[in-house]
């Protein structure tokens, strides 16, 4: 051996001694001590416990994680300050002179530098288990703090402190390594991130770490072999020192063994990491092939299976299975083509009286027949198929950046994405794991045959490993020893899923529905808590499933429902094509391990959250079983929400928010899983049909287009007048507004018969027809030819042109007239709505009238939502009467390029009159357009081109310019979010239906400044005379609604930055032929709509109008002036 | 001999020649090497504690090729640098130990042992608890002689140790030197301070320019010397001729003129009387006359 353990151990003891006392390590050690600490006692000691916190890897994870991240930027630092100190330090020389190696020397250092912080980690990890056991006991994931140890915190010191003392060795400067260093690990957290599938994370801050109880680590071989890849690198680079090192060696050949042991560990690590990327890349490649061989396939022996009787035996890991399966092709056919999960090994395939000869390419089983197959005519198969289920078939629908897409809880924790398990212990097959054979392909980017997903008749025969249970849909019965389980379907189904564990039921029957939770663990600590209110809960969930079912306006369709435990890396993605998420399937809703992503579902923090804090405060006379079942109620809620919002921050305090799905929606299991309206030619027809007869959702809208600048349904607008249909349901970018796009489409498409027969009895009609079809394959044609027939009107057009971008229209939109007409017995108020269509594009406007409650005595049965199809370069009036007036009413553009799309015409704004004529109710064409600008009037507004000028913005440094230019670049949208804490350096445009304008209601709003920007409105004046000038003033822009605040500010004057003081005012400059007066508006103060500014005698020429930013009020709103002719 | 120079000669990565063709054979014993600053003493110390490798030519030490079996020359080396100020935030005794433990001393009871003698020997004993770093210049040297002689090695190199010192340190240090020198151990002393080598050395070098000017005992280098140094009294005119001829190595103001001490071969043409020289005068004529020679 050429080097000497003893001397290693020594220079490692002294040279611990040094780390240790420098202030630098102990400033460190403090700071992750005190972090734990604090760690600790946010998440561990809190009374708001995190849902996360209920796996028992989340601490160890999280504190090893967040030490690891810090240790790796200070062993930087300490790693190559011996070095450098090696050089200042006199005294280094007379242990230079010592016998020992180079080896022995430099190895001892670096043995040193790991010791104290491996020692640190284990302090660390040590008050993580302290914290655990004050927490939760002794029932701990004991070994996760050892691979937590080994995962992240050895591989990534070991790699940066060999890099940090090489780089110094070769750079000979400490402070350009330094730089390098810290450049690197800034790169490497912040900006590589996910390229080449995280190898470059050093530090495994975005590896797949939290460890299921279940199944474990996720992925644990690519693990290992990421972490391998840095533990031999870091190893490699440290032999590398050996030889880099400025002392003379002991021996002429002293260095050779190191050098050839740095070369084998490098070459070690870089294998690795080719082998981590490589891995993936034969994943991305399987996957194209598999979507390239369904390309192949996709029109190739449609099919439907009309009833499958599947045979499960688990033998250890492995599953051995049979299909016996009708199948009904589509069309006549030679050939059909199913899909079977490709890590399933297809034994044989038979058909009566003979053995098939088949095709295995991949995933897709090709069977030729000798003798054409009829449409329509049933064929017996039997398939035999064992082995291991390959996740790779598993959403082949995704792009490879999502799929590889960080999954994070808490923020920093990272959960591995799984989509199918298979083991000895625990086994989860869904229907996207394609494990039992399917007709058709699994994907096409060709063509959406796929999608279409049919009903057939399941029986699922499952004898599980000794001790284990089954679960799968239908009703379950048993052999007499209980080894065998066969689950029967009462009804039909498009799919179902097969779990096998070591399940226990928590069971209650309600109303003849069984209800049933499937634990893995043991979760009677949470059930317990509701021992107390035990006989209630059947009320509770009957009243539960009663407001589900009064809201689907449908019954639930199955005899039972269950919450399964499930992993908690099991994974789902949104699709475009369905509503469906894979945690939810015909009679179950997965849920993952001990509620691990739900906080609802942990009924003891629950209850210790709600009867401690705010909440009980506000509730001090409630009593616990009343707080109990608040808590259920809110548990079982959770499947009524269709989601939430989520907000990402950006520059400048911008703000987005996207709406987040629920994947526990119920409306799926009242719905998907018991319709199938099927059309090969309109593979959405089913999610339009869902589309039209569900839920409609327009709440949040307007919030979410000021916080965003447009709403959803805008976006996807603007997006369907560039692009074909297609390509925004088929593009990833989109995916968060594709529902929005093919709603629009959907309702613009029966639009025609929605005139006819009113929106709600379109809806009512098709609802009726779905119904009509319950757990059976229904066909859109069937159902739109009967639609057709019913109202008389085609949709031919709308067929032919359902591809091409949307021909949007453009509405100017009339002020409303409410005439108060006297009759014989009652007073009638007839509204009178009119709207002029700019465009060359024919459109149709829905026009809804909202009466606040109990404002609409006698019309309640009246409909409040009318299509009216207005014609290009048309104007059409809509009048109704009412026993009432309406509060508001929402014009709904549909599919036009107003903006914004949908507004609501308050009352207050209409213009009103008396009469005793009645007109008659309907729609009709009028001549002239619709003009809100009376004679003698000019209105100049924002949008006006030529008209309406801007300030330049004053950023003038190179970054700036760069960011903002990044930013228009990324603007697909053009107009930008409002919220209350953004600042806007520079003229922004935003939309809001408060704001003035034709069809485009948008102004340019800018933060309050020094009076250096302004907005400049050009009125071009052609007769001389007296003129009152108005400004548009939208109060709703600065107040936020918020009276208090409005109030609370009004008479405040404010500070500018100068520390002047300025007033709420908006300065005005009113300027012709070089004569200008001064004009300030206190905004507080000012009405919604047109102010009056003064009056001004004009002659005949331009007359400008100028607004500056000079103002204490929040934001300055450049929208329109309107000058007004005195009459003498 | 303990060590052996043949043919040495270094140069610089720059081109710069610090040694040249140097010839040494250094016996047990104190071996002073003397030269002005830039003679090439501390790149020779260097060469010969293994921290260097010479350009050309060969070194044996103790029968090891230094080239060959640094580790064997190691093992039986003991170096103070010349400068030997900062130190690391050891203590004393850890500084101590730690330097034993490196030269094999591996049983940390009779290394303990062995550092509290050393400790004692060298007066440190009473500071031993303290951080090296905050010592005195004296101590600190004291300390690095300590480290130096730990491990009692055959050959101890010093280079410049006294400079610095105030004078009873300086004394306080020769006498560790010479206790040193006793014990059958090869002491090479590099200095530029004549004083050093003439209180211990019983042979000696001189260096300068990279060459060796003298080797032999300082006694030799006196009798070389014998002859060549010159007192005279002189005006300040005569003083002003001379002082530009010859090297003056001492002026005293007699109120007339000036008593000088002169190194020269010989002063025409002044009423020189010839002075028994003693080291510093043999340092004089060998760097100032015998080197132009």
């Amino acid at each position: 051996m050429w080097i000497g353990i003893t001397n290693i151990r020594i220079v490692s003891k002294y040279e611990t001694k040094l780390l240790v006392r420098g202030w630098f390590f102990k400033v460190f050690a403090f700071l992750a001590l005190f972090a734990a600490v604090i760690l600790g006692s946010m998440y561990i000691l809190s009374q708001y416990q995190q849902p996360q916190m209920v796996n028992r890897s989340v601490i160890p994870y999280m504190f090893m994680l967040v030490m690891n991240v810090g240790q790796a930027v200070v062993s930087v630092f300490l790693a190559s300050e011996y070095l450098k100190r090696d050089k200042q330090l006199d005294t280094s020389e007379i242990f230079y002179t010592r016998p020992l190696s180079n080896a022995e020397y430099l190895l001892g250092k670096m043995c040193a530098t790991l010791k104290v912080f491996f020692i640190l980690d284990i302090i660390v990890a040590l008050i993580a288990l302290i914290m655990s056991l004050i927490k939760y006991g002794f029932d701990l994931d004991y070994v996760s703090y050892i691979w937590y140890f080994l995962l992240l915190c050895v591989p990534t010191l070991v790699f940066i402190v060999g890099l940090s003392t090489t780089l110094m060795l070769l750079l000979n400067n400490q402070a350009i390594t330094m730089v390098i260093l810290l450049a690197y690990i800034g790169v490497t957290l912040f900006y590589i991130d996910n390229v080449y599938y995280y190898l470059f994370d050093y530090i495994g801050f975005n590896l797949p770490m939290i460890k299921s109880v279940i199944t474990g680590f996720s992925g644990l071989p690519r693990l290992i072999n990421h972490r391998l890849c840095y533990l031999l690198l870091g190893i490699g680079l440290i032999f590398s020192d050996v030889s880099l090192f400025h002392r003379l060696a002991n021996s002429k050949f002293s260095l050779l063994p190191w050098r050839i042991a740095t070369a084998v560990f490098l070459i070690g690590g870089l294998y690795a990491g080719y082998r981590h990327v490589h891995l993936f890349k034969i994943d991305e490649k399987y996957r194209t092939e598999m979507v390239e061989l369904d390309n192949k396939y996709v029109h190739i022996g449609g099919a439907v299976a009309d009833s499958c009787m599947l045979s499960v035996i688990q033998n250890g890991d492995m599953l051995d299975m049979r299909a016996e399966m009708t199948v009904i092709p589509k069309h006549n056919t030679v050939s059909l083509v199913f899909t079977l999960n490709p890590g399933f090994k297809l034994n044989s395939v038979d058909a009566p009286g003979h053995r098939m000869n088949c095709e295995r390419l991949m995933h897709l089983i090709v069977l030729d027949f000798a003798d054409s197959l009829s449409a329509g005519k049933p064929i017996h198969l039997v398939m035999d198929y064992s082995g291991m289920a390959d996740e790779r078939i598993c959403y082949l629908d995704i792009s490879a950046d999502k799929l590889i897409e960080n999954k994070k809880a808490l923020s920093m924790l990272n959960i591995g994405k799984r989509y199918l398990f298979q083991d000895r212990k625990f086994t989860m097959l869904t229907p996207e794991s394609y494990w039992y054979p399917r007709p058709g392909v699994a994907f096409s980017d060709k063509s959406p045959e796929w999608q279409i997903s049919y009903f057939t008749d399941f029986q699922i025969n499952v004898t599980p490993n000794p001790g284990l249970t089954p679960i799968s849909q239908g009703h379950c019965t048993t052999n007499a020893d209980s080894t065998s389980f066969t689950f029967t379907p009462e009804s039909s189904l498009p799919s179902v899923s097969l779990l096998i564990g070591d399940y226990h039921p928590k069971s209650l029957t309600v109303d003849s529905t069984v209800y049933t939770v499937w634990e893995l663990g043991n979760w009677d600590d949470q059930f317990e808590v509701l021992d107390s209110i035990r006989d209630t809960i059947p009320t509770i969930i009957r009243d539960q499933r009663w407001s589900m079912e009064y809201q689907a306006e449908m019954k639930y369709p199955f005899r039972r429902f269950s919450f399964v435990e499930v992993p908690l890396q099991f994974t789902s993605y949104k699709r475009v094509w369905t509503s469906v998420y894979e945690e939810l399937q015909p009679e179950m809703a997965f849920v993952r391990e001990r509620a691990f992503d739900m906080g609802r579902f942990q009924f003891r923090n629950m209850k210790r959250q709600w009867s401690g804090g705010r909440y009980r405060r506000g509730n001090n006379n409630m009593s616990e079983k009343q707080i109990l079942i608040n808590i259920l109620n809110n548990t079982m809620y959770f499947m009524m929400e269709s989601g939430s919002y989520s907000g990402n921050g950006g520059r400048n305090g911008q703000f987005t928010m996207t709406q987040v799905d629920n994947p526990y929606f119920y409306r799926p299991m009242f719905y998907n899983f018991r319709y199938n309206i099927y059309s090969s030619d309109w593979p959405m027809a089913n999610r339009m049909v869902e589309s039209i007869t569900g839920v409609n959702e327009s709440g949040g809208q307007n919030w979410i287009r000021r916080m965003n600048g447009l709403s959803e349904d805008e976006k996807a607008l603007i997006l369907m007048g560039k692009y074909d249909f297609e390509r925004i349901m088929s593009d990833p970018e989109w995916e968060d507004i594709a529902d929005n796009a093919l709603s629009l489409k959907t309702k613009d498409f029966f639009a025609p018969i929605s005139e006819v027969l009113g929106y709600e009895t379109l809806v009512d009609t098709i609802s009726a027809l779905t119904r009509a079809n319950e757990f059976a394959n229904a066909s859109f044609d069937s159902i739109l030819d009967w639609v057709q027939s019913y109202s008389g009107v085609s949709l031919q057009k709308k067929i032919d042109s359902w591809d091409e971008p949307a021909k949007l229209a453009c509405y100017k939109i009339g002020i409303p007239q409410i005439t108060t007409v006297t009759t014989d017995t009652a007073d009638i108020y007839q509204a009178e709505v009119t709207l002029e269509n700019i465009s060359d594009n024919p459109g149709f406007v829905n026009v809804e009238y909202v009466f606040y409650e109990m404002e609409n005595a006698g019309d309640e049965d009246k409909p409040k939502s009318m299509v009216m199809r207005v014609g290009a370069h048309e104007t059409r009036k809509m009048v109704t009467h009412w026993f009432n007036t309406p509060s508001y009413i929402r014009v709904n553009t549909m599919l036009s390029s107003n903006l914004p799309h949908e507004v609501n015409l308050n009352n207050s704004d209409w213009s009103t009159y008396e009469s005793t004529n009645l007109e008659p109710e309907g729609v009709f064409t009028v001549r002239g357009g619709v003009d809100n600008t009376p004679p003698g009037e000019i209105v100049i507004d924002n949008e006006d081109d030529g008209l309406f000028s801007l300030s330049r913005p004053l950023r003038t440094g190179y970054l700036s310019k760069w960011i903002d230019k990044s930013r228009e670049k990324n603007n697909e949208f053009m107009y930008e979010g409002f919220s209350d804490w953004r600042t806007f350096s520079q003229w922004t445009l935003v939309t809001d239906q408060n704001l003035y304008g034709d069809y485009i209601r948008s102004a340019y709003i800018v933060s309050p400044g020094d009076g250096s920007q302004y907005a400049r409105w050009s009125v071009p004046v052609t007769v001389p005379g007296v003129y009152d000038v108005y400004f548009y003033a939208s109060p709703a822009m600065y107040s936020n609604n918020n009276s208090n605040r409005r109030w609370n500010n009004n008479n405040n004057n404010n500070n500018n930055n100068n520390g002047r003081r300025v007033t709420n005012d908006y300065n005005f400059e009113i300027e012709q032929f070089n004569m200008s007066d001064h004009v300030s508006m206190n905004m507080w103060r000012a009405d919604e709509g047109w102010n009056l500014l003064g009056t001004f005698r004009f002659e005949a020429d331009t007359v400008r109008v100028t607004l500056n930013n000079r103002s204490g009020i929040r934001v300055i709103v450049a929208d329109a002036v309107r000058l007004v002719k005195r009459e003498r | 001999m303990s060590i052996t120079i043949k043919g040495l000669s270094h140069y610089y990565p720059n081109g710069k020649r610090a040694l040249t063709d140097i010839n040494l054979e250094i016996p047990s014993g104190m071996f002073g090497l003397l030269g002005p600053n830039g003679a090439g003493k501390s790149t020779l110390m260097r060469i010969l504690v293994t921290l260097m490798e010479p350009s050309e030519g060969q070194i044996d030490v103790c029968g090891y090729d230094i080239r060959t079996q640094r580790k064997e020359v190691r093992r039986i080396l003991g170096y103070l640098p010349q400068d030997f100020r900062f130190f690391a935030r050891y203590k004393v005794r850890e500084f101590l130990e730690y330097a034993a433990a490196l030269s094999g001393m591996t049983n940390s009871s009779e290394r303990g042992k062995a550092v509290d003698a050393m400790l004692e020997q060298v007066g440190l004993y009473e500071a031993r608890d303290r951080y090296a770093q905050n010592l005195s210049g004296g101590m600190k040297r004291r300390l690095g002689i300590a480290q130096a002689l730990i491990h009692k090695p055959k050959v101890l190199v010093v280079d410049e140790p006294t400079t610095g010192l105030d004078p009873e340190e300086r004394i306080r240090f020769r006498n560790l030197l010479s206790e040193a020198s006793s014990k059958d151990t090869t002491i090479i002393l590099s200095t530029h301070i004549v004083g050093d080598i003439s209180s211990s050395c019983t042979e000696m070098a001189m260096l300068n320019h990279g060459h060796v000017m003298f080797r032999g005992s300082p006694a030799g280098m006196l009798k070389e010397t014998e002859g060549k140094v010159w007192r005279l009294k002189v005006t300040n005119e005569q003083y002003a001729e001379i002082n530009q001829k010859y090297a003056v190595i001492s002026t005293i103001p007699n109120g007339l003129g000036w008593d000088i001490q002169v190194v020269a071969k010989s002063i025409p043409g002044y009423d020189a009387v010839s002075y028994p020289p003693n080291l510093e005068h043999a340092y004089v004529y060998f760097m100032e006359i015998k080197d132009k020679d």
